[in-house]
């Protein structure tokens, strides 16, 4: 008996230490007192599948943190830390914590819907100020008054798409390809058919896939060439995307597809024939392509900081740091001011009709008390290999 | 860890003197004519000729006439894929009688076990157990109904202690449900303290209380062979099928085995049907031999009936050897026995592996 | 001696023998283990000692602890490979966050609305093994564990087309579309969304009580008639047909019993967190609980816990390697596999610690030493 106890004592002590190795990991970064820095967090996946999100927003948020710092050396500084999350709500959770060891005082995440869901929980609780660049479900903000977005709702660009096809293509026989594992694509699909039922125009055929590293498109594809549909509203990421854009073409099937801000980067897109993509459309907030001054000195510097173009994901971080930074600017308080305190001072500003000049956004943002942003997006049509705004 | 110690002494040193053992209140049932239209049972000696071959006589000992047989197998037989593996296999088993199954490799003994038990299904015959058909038994039906055996090869459960083995096959004794057993409730407690007696019983027969807590996988293997013996007696069977139980053991070892199985028939009163290889411990202490040769029954009857049959010697010493004089025959197999050449007897087809 | 039929064994003849499984002594230890850990940890934080981030995952690794514990069940006791435990997290968790949600419309007492919908998470798990284990456990070794896979990956795609909510105070529920007329807040489980608006109860007391209740019942069954019927069929399906046993029916409860457990382990998972979307129980998860049973040592249950606990935590003291930090992981990982299970380790570690050890019990040490020299040899 004795000896048992005693091996289950150095077995738990033996625990115990390696607990407090990860605690002492976890805690060493504590914050330098003095300095007038503002300290930025985010979590997004940097691992697995999702990474491409994940790094746009760490790298779009750097440039604004870069800018920012530049400008002005003797004022308020930014930190930028970003933390990995695998778009997983749990793994989020943990990145989340890890920042506020670290001594975060306004988070700019998540950058994933699942993951940010699971996040704002936590920031409403510990009275921390959240700005998500691009957690687009509505769940993310609802219930919490310190919780705001920077892109549009899933299902509010479904409505928005639905509404540009009724007005614009009154005649298309519309056909869906939506991803039903993945909430974004879901999320938008609900937008979109509830709004097409409450204009009264009837969508001729659904097809849904599980996974979006599927690359076999042939039987959705036939599924809407059979009913007849000679418009596809494609709510996808743009890797699924380029597959059925491939595969109709082998087909000999031609409708007009249609896709979300998801679709934005698809001329990138290695190993892709950017041809097959002449004449699809695009809702979105942001294109590289767009000749405004403020677009165009992003894009260069980010192209010249990481060699590729960004994308939305990249200038919404952009537009959330500095957004982020110039109400923290407008309370009037000390880069000292805890975060809680901070937190009130950034939901009065952002409630109370502060507003913020971007990138990703034809006019000035502005919030609700909701969470929810107010800013009108773009049509764009790919024509000789760039978006052309409609 | 004391008292654990002292409550492991207090169950060694349990009366086994008064087995206690559930056979002696067993209701023996009483061989009735009519059950399934079989032969009719052979009562008397003067019907059985041993220099006739063996087809619907039988031969049970003396002692067991007054009760209905433990077994009985009519024309058993079994197809692998067109192979005739057995035939028209036949036995009658008294209720506390040894019996013996011997022939050459390959003959279908453990194929015979096999059947018995419902690990193959027999394509012909029938197997009346008890006095019911085991027609559409499986393997689980036939040990509720009474018949348990070990293996050639011993299958016990390694990973398991000794105790755990027997207490496994304590298994429908023990009286508790599932959740009695997860939450190890007073009932729990009760019947595993009952079952743990009645283990250690077991173990204390066969001498092998110091073994209770080792894994039976790492046990010597003379003592893996007696667990697998006490094992199948946990299940309390009313026959005993015994695969080689002899194989491996050097002569001491086989006649300590020898005098255990014949304690085991007398303690339990139950039947015991052996196949082995080693003709001193068969000769010994079997009271009905089967001859199997080709996968059919060539002759059965006592051992002194066995040693002179002239089929017997045939089987195993070759046609030529035939046409010997009788004496001559009676020596050489004698020979042939207590040398225990049978497992290389001449046997015309090229030996086949007797699968489980 | 009459009554004897046999001379008792030499103990010479035991030289070689291995001593069986010790039940309290494992009981023993994971108990300590579980406990010692709680109570320190409890310490450490009231100290301020202990992170924002270790802190955040006292509750996922009680979970994952009790979820290598239940696979242990079916892998270690059963000695079947099951490639589908997260399926069962996922029934789990989502029935168990839809009765919160139904609770929490007419009580308030949070320990008791967790106790009854763990209860139902662990109900409608071993629903779903015992409906999957029927027609599998006919199956055997590798084309079990094929199964297991895709039934929770199955199970896994079914969350993705189920809609539940309110609508009007009513529970509504859809396959494949959403509900007519719903409210954004009354969404319970919306498909590939998942559940959203789950009031999160979880905490790390709850978590310990699970990983001790997990714990208790496994020994327990372990240690019992159908624990032992379960390992027979693992070490002999012959013998264990001989004797009796009915291969199925022991096959199936270690499956529905594991099944229900972790169905337990999900929901207190799923109410860990706002929000849970079902690819969180996707395959990954299914392998990630077999890593925590390998490595700790199948069947063995302290193994488990320590190695479900150190591989939580592991990626997240790995973050400072940055973009090299799964990387990192999956090279220890390897590293920590290699070395477990290298005979030549082992016994290098089992030497070192049969010196550690007090000499007291000498038998104990003798049986030790001729074990490692085995595995060395």
């Amino acid at each position: 008996m004795k000896k048992n106890w005693k091996k289950a004592v150095v077995v738990a002590v033996s625990c115990m230490m390696v607990f407090m190795l990860a605690a002492c990991g976890g805690g060493g970064g504590s914050s330098d007192a003095g300095e007038n820095v503002l300290k930025m967090g985010c979590t997004g996946p940097l691992t697995g599948p999702a990474a491409i999100y994940g790094n746009a927003v760490k790298n779009g948020g750097q440039i604004a943190v870069d800018e920012i710092n530049a400008a002005n050396p003797d004022g308020v500084q930014v930190a930028w830390q970003v933390e990995d999350d695998e778009a997983d709500g749990e793994k989020a959770v943990n990145a989340y914590n890890k920042l506020m060891d670290d001594g975060m005082q306004v988070f700019v995440g998540s950058v994933t819907s699942g993951a940010c869901v699971a996040v704002a929980e936590k920031t409403n609780a510990d009275r921390v100020f959240e700005l998500t660049p691009s957690a687009s479900q509505a769940a993310v903000t609802e219930g919490k008054d310190n919780v705001f977005q920077l892109c549009f709702r899933d299902p509010d660009q479904g409505t928005i798409s639905a509404d540009y096809i009724v007005e614009n293509f009154p005649d298309a026989k519309v056909g869906v390809i939506y991803n039903n594992a993945s909430d974004y694509s879901a999320g938008i699909y609900d937008g979109f058919k509830k709004e097409m039922d409450a204009k009264g125009v009837e969508i001729v055929a659904v097809e849904a896939f599980a996974d979006d590293a599927n690359t076999d498109f042939q039987a959705q594809l036939n599924s809407m060439k059979n009913a007849g549909a000679d418009f596809v509203f494609l709510p996808n990421y743009y890797t699924p995307v380029s597959n059925i854009l491939v595969q109709a073409d082998k087909m000999g099937y031609a409708p007009t597809f249609f896709g979300c801000d998801g679709v934005d980067g698809i001329l990138t897109l290695e190993g892709f024939d950017t041809s097959l993509a002449e004449g699809v459309y695009l809702l979105t907030p942001f294109t590289a392509s767009a000749e405004d001054e403020k677009t165009q000195n992003f894009v260069k510097a980010y192209m010249d900081a990481y060699g590729e173009e960004p994308n939305q994901f990249a200038a919404d971080a952009y537009d959330c740091v500095y957004a982020c930074y110039n109400a923290f600017k407008e309370t009037g308080l000390e880069t000292s001011a805890s975060a809680a305190d901070i937190c009130e001072a950034m939901v009065a500003q952002f409630a109370g009709g502060f507003s913020y000049e971007g990138l990703t956004a034809a006019n000035a943002m502005k919030w609700q008390a909701t969470g929810e942003v107010d800013k009108m997006p773009a049509v764009y049509v790919i024509e000789g290999g760039k978006y052309v705004e409609k | 860890m004391a008292d654990k110690k002292d409550k492991r002494e207090e169950l060694i040193d349990i009366d086994i003197s008064d087995s206690g053992h559930a056979y002696e209140n067993r209701q023996e049932i009483y061989y009735n004519d009519n059950v399934g239209g079989r032969a009719v049972f052979v009562d008397s000696k003067e019907q059985y000729d041993p220099d006739e071959p063996y087809n619907d006589q039988v031969y049970i000992p003396e002692k067991d006439r007054d009760k209905a047989p433990i077994l009985e197998v009519k024309g058993l037989g079994i197809d692998f894929g067109g192979l005739t593996a057995v035939d028209n296999f036949n036995l009658t088993l008294g209720r506390t009688e040894i019996g013996g199954l011997i022939g050459p490799n390959g003959a279908g003994k453990t194929t015979i076990f096999n059947m018995l038990t419902k690990v193959y299904e027999p394509t012909r015959g029938e197997i009346f157990f008890d006095g019911k058909s085991t027609k559409g038994m499986n393997t689980v039906d036939i040990n509720k109904a009474g018949m348990a055996r070990t293996f050639q090869n011993i299958r016990l459960f390694d990973k398991l202690t000794v105790e755990e083995n027997i207490k496994v096959a304590l298994h429908h004794t023990t009286n508790y449900g599932l959740i009695d057993g997860m939450l190890h409730t007073p009932k729990y407690r009760h019947e595993e303290f009952r079952i743990r007696k009645e283990a250690m019983k077991y173990l204390k027969i066969f001498g092998m209380t110091k073994t209770a807590d080792y894994r039976a996988g790492s046990l010597p293997y003379g003592a893996q062979r007696r667990l697998e013996i006490m094992r199948a007696l946990a299940t309390k069977p009313k026959l005993l099928l015994l695969d080689e139980p002899a194989a491996g053991m050097n002569p001491s070892e086989t006649s300590e085995l020898m005098e255990t199985i014949k304690e085991i028939r007398d303690r339990f009163q139950i039947g015991i049907f052996l196949i082995e290889h080693d003709m001193s411990l068969v000769m010994g202490i079997c009271e009905g031999i089967v001859v199997l040769n080709y996968g059919r029954t060539i002759a059965k009857g006592s051992a002194k009936d066995i040693q002179s049959n002239p089929k017997v010697i045939e089987a195993y010493l070759g046609k030529s050897r035939g046409k010997m004089d009788e004496e001559e025959k009676a020596e050489d197999l004698e020979e042939a026995l207590s040398k225990g050449k049978l497992e290389s007897a001449p046997s015309g087809k090229p030996d086949r592996k007797e699968g489980e | 001696m009459a009554e004897r039929i046999l001379k008792n064994i030499r103990i010479g003849g035991l030289k070689n023998a291995v001593k069986g499984n010790d039940y309290r002594k494992e009981a023993t230890i994971s108990y300590g283990i579980l406990i010692g850990g709680y109570i320190l940890l409890q310490i450490l934080t009231a100290a301020g000692l202990i992170g924002h981030n270790l802190q955040g995952q006292f509750v996922p690794i009680c979970v994952y602890i009790s979820l290598a514990v239940s696979l242990n069940l079916v892998v270690g006791i059963s000695g079947e490979l099951s490639l589908g435990h997260a399926g069962f997290m996922a029934v789990g968790a989502f029935s168990g966050i839809l009765m919160s949600r139904i609770l929490l419309q007419s009580m308030s007492f949070e320990p008791a609305i967790l106790i009854i919908s763990m209860l139902f998470g662990a109900l409608m798990a071993s629903i779903a093994g015992f409906i999957i284990g029927i027609p599998i456990l006919g199956l055997r070794g590798d084309y079990l564990a094929i199964v297991t896979l895709a039934f929770g990956e199955i199970i896994r795609n079914f969350m993705n087309v189920l809609y539940f909510g309110f609508v009007d105070g009513k529970l509504r529920f859809a396959f494949n579309h959403t509900i007519e007329g719903i409210e954004d807040t009354d969404r319970i489980i919306t498909g590939a969304i998942g559940a959203t608006g789950t009031k999160t109860m979880a905490s790390f007391t709850w978590g310990l009580l699970l990983c001790l209740f997990t714990v208790f019942i496994v020994l327990n069954l372990k240690n019992s008639k159908q624990g032992r019927a379960i390992m027979s069929i693992r070490d002999n399906r012959i013998a264990g047909e001989s004797i009796g046993l009915d291969v199925r029916k022991y096959k199936l409860m270690a499956f529905v019993v594991s099944a229900a457990l972790a169905g337990m382990a999900g929901c207190l998972f799923g109410l860990n967190y706002s929000t849970l979307v079902p690819i969180k129980f996707n395959f990954n998860t299914s392998v990630l609980v077999l890593v925590f049973v390998v490595l700790g040592g199948v069947g063995n249950m302290w193994g488990g816990i320590i190695a479900a606990t150190l591989l939580t935590i592991l990626p997240e003291t790995f973050r400072q390697f940055a973009d090299y930090r799964m990387l990192t992981y999956a090279i220890v990982l390897i590293l920590v596999m290699i070395g477990t299970y290298n005979p030549a380790i082992k016994s290098r570690v089992n030497a070192l610690f049969s010196k550690i050890k007090p000499k007291k019990k000498k038998d104990d040490g003798k049986v030790k030493k001729k074990k490692s020299g085995k595995e060395g040899a």
